[in-house]
């Protein structure tokens, strides 16, 4: 469904991805660890089409996004729902105006089967009743619900999340990965987890994939990688100071 | 010779930074002659641009008129003209000061404000958000942003002109004893339709720079708190500048 080859992006003369390449079945759910500053998100806008790579080619179902435009974009991007590091709330907009959003200008629903839609999925992530606060009054958690609302609402077959979990309190953070969890088995759509949280996220994903030095280090399944002799993902998941492991 | 590459270089990310700002407007009028255009974003600027702008050009237009009032009293009293305050008055604030200080006002209020609202809705990520739904965001936040300034600048200084007519007036007339029938009579005499239209083309296209330029810098801002006041900085100073050059080029060509 998903396939990257040879993907390479520089930012003012740094090459971040030095030849980033990975498929991905439907259904699956694959975990993207690695350090910070490494270029996870990077690989996920790509995916989107939000960045260009200089060199390579990013495949949804067979489609080109780098070379889609105009409508075939549109359509590929109305596939696949986006959870930003910070939320990407619109914050003069409500939480039932921001998950209404997507609805009110991309479908032609009734404002009555949209309201039926956004109380849904509200619902779904536990933010029943908070429809009417702002984004400025709500906590790191419920942004992060709400923004997972926004991206559900229009029912996408492919789920990205850059750091659903990142800036949470352990209980907080738990619960949205347990929600991913859930939410991946009743819809089952196609997702991408780029997170910190190694244990949890370990239990939740199919595979994982390392990214370390502009590359993919290693793919496999978390029992894989957890068993893996390898002293840069030993020492990146024992969290281990002084290494093998480059940060940046 | 490397002063010579660095003339080169800075004359080239000029020219290039020329040509984003003109591409940015292309695609701007694009989108705002193509459907669907989104009446209630437009609405919401017109108020933001305009009626939050009232106030501020009531305040500068009555003292810009209460100044020419005085000054000009003065300078024509010296030829024995005061008779000629109410045109000379109107003519310098409908042809020139009405237009040019009603959009530098309206740069400062508003301009520095859409750069500072799209500058954080870029780093925020906002407006990747927007376009991950398959949604254009000129649409939604440039678009309405330039109608608003074209429709807003002519009415504020329509109110920026009246109220200063009325301001050197009151100068003019209440304190320094120049007639009301002679201020408001030989304004008449003086003053064209063409006068008033000058004018109005002018606010027109002063609407149209300040909305695409503040617009463009906060589209383009820079990473995090820094970037998006830089960019506020740029573009405040890059639509006074270039209301200024603009109003010489129509004044010198079209008038």
């Amino acid at each position: 469904m998903i396939r990257l080859e040879n993907i390479h992006k520089s930012f003012n003369g740094f090459e971040v991805l030095k030849g980033i390449s990975f498929q991905m079945e439907k259904g699956e759910i694959l975990a993207l660890i690695g350090g910070s500053g490494n270029g996870k998100s990077v690989i996920l806008k790509h995916i989107v089409g939000l960045l260009k790579p200089d060199q390579g080619h990013v495949f949804i179902d067979g489609k080109d996004i780098g070379h889609c435009k105009g409508n075939d974009l549109e359509e590929i991007r109305s596939r696949i729902g986006f959870l930003f590091q910070n939320g990407a709330l619109f914050t003069s907009f409500t939480v039932y105006d921001n998950v209404a959003f997507p609805l009110r200008e991309k479908t032609k629903l009734s404002e009555k089967e949209i309201n039926e839609r956004v109380f849904k999925e509200l619902d779904q992530v536990g933010l029943a009743g908070a429809e009417n606060k702002y984004p400025a009054e709500l906590s790191g958690g419920m942004i992060k619900r709400t923004a997972f609302a926004r991206a559900l609402v229009t029912k996408p077959e492919v789920m990205l999340f850059d750091e659903p979990t990142t800036g949470l309190d352990p209980i907080i953070a738990h619960t949205i990965l347990d929600l991913i969890k859930s939410l991946h088995e009743h819809l089952g759509f196609t997702a991408i987890i780029v997170s910190h949280e190694l244990s949890r996220v370990f239990q939740i994903a199919h595979r994982v994939a390392m990214l370390h030095e502009g590359k993919i280090w290693t793919i496999g399944t978390p029992e894989e990688i957890l068993s893996s002799s390898d002293p840069v993902i030993r020492q990146f998941i024992s969290g281990a100071t002084g290494g093998a492991f480059k940060l940046y | 010779m490397v002063w010579i590459r660095k003339l080169g270089g800075v004359t080239l990310d000029g020219l290039q930074g020329m040509g984003r700002m003109g591409l940015f407007f292309v695609q701007t009028l694009f989108c705002a002659f193509t459907p669907p255009l989104k009446f209630s974003w437009i609405i919401k600027q017109i108020w933001f641009i305009g009626y939050q702008s009232t106030l501020v050009i009531f305040l500068t237009g009555a003292f810009s008129g209460m100044v020419l009032g005085l000054q000009g009293f003065y300078t024509l009293n010296r030829f024995g003209s005061t008779a000629l305050l109410g045109p000379m008055v109107a003519l310098s604030l409908i042809k020139e000061l009405g237009p040019v200080l009603a959009a530098l006002m309206v740069t400062g209020r508003a301009g520095s404000a859409i750069t500072a609202e799209i500058g954080i809705m870029r780093t925020s990520e906002q407006i990747d958000a927007m376009e991950l739904m398959g949604l254009n965001p000129f649409r939604y936040l440039i678009v309405p942003k330039l109608i608003a300034g074209i429709i807003a600048l002519p009415l504020l200084t329509a109110i920026f002109d009246v109220v200063g007519i009325f301001g050197g007036y009151f100068v003019g007339g209440r304190l320094l004893g120049v007639g009301q029938g002679t201020y408001f009579g030989e304004m008449a005499n003086y003053v064209g339709i063409e006068d008033v239209l000058e004018g109005i083309y002018k606010s027109l296209s002063f609407g149209a720079i300040i909305s695409w330029v503040c617009s463009y810098k906060g589209y383009h801002a820079g990473f995090g708190a820094e970037g998006v006041s830089k960019a506020t900085t740029q573009a405040v100073v890059l639509s006074s500048v270039l209301v200024l050059f603009w109003d010489y080029i129509m004044t010198s060509l079209l008038f």
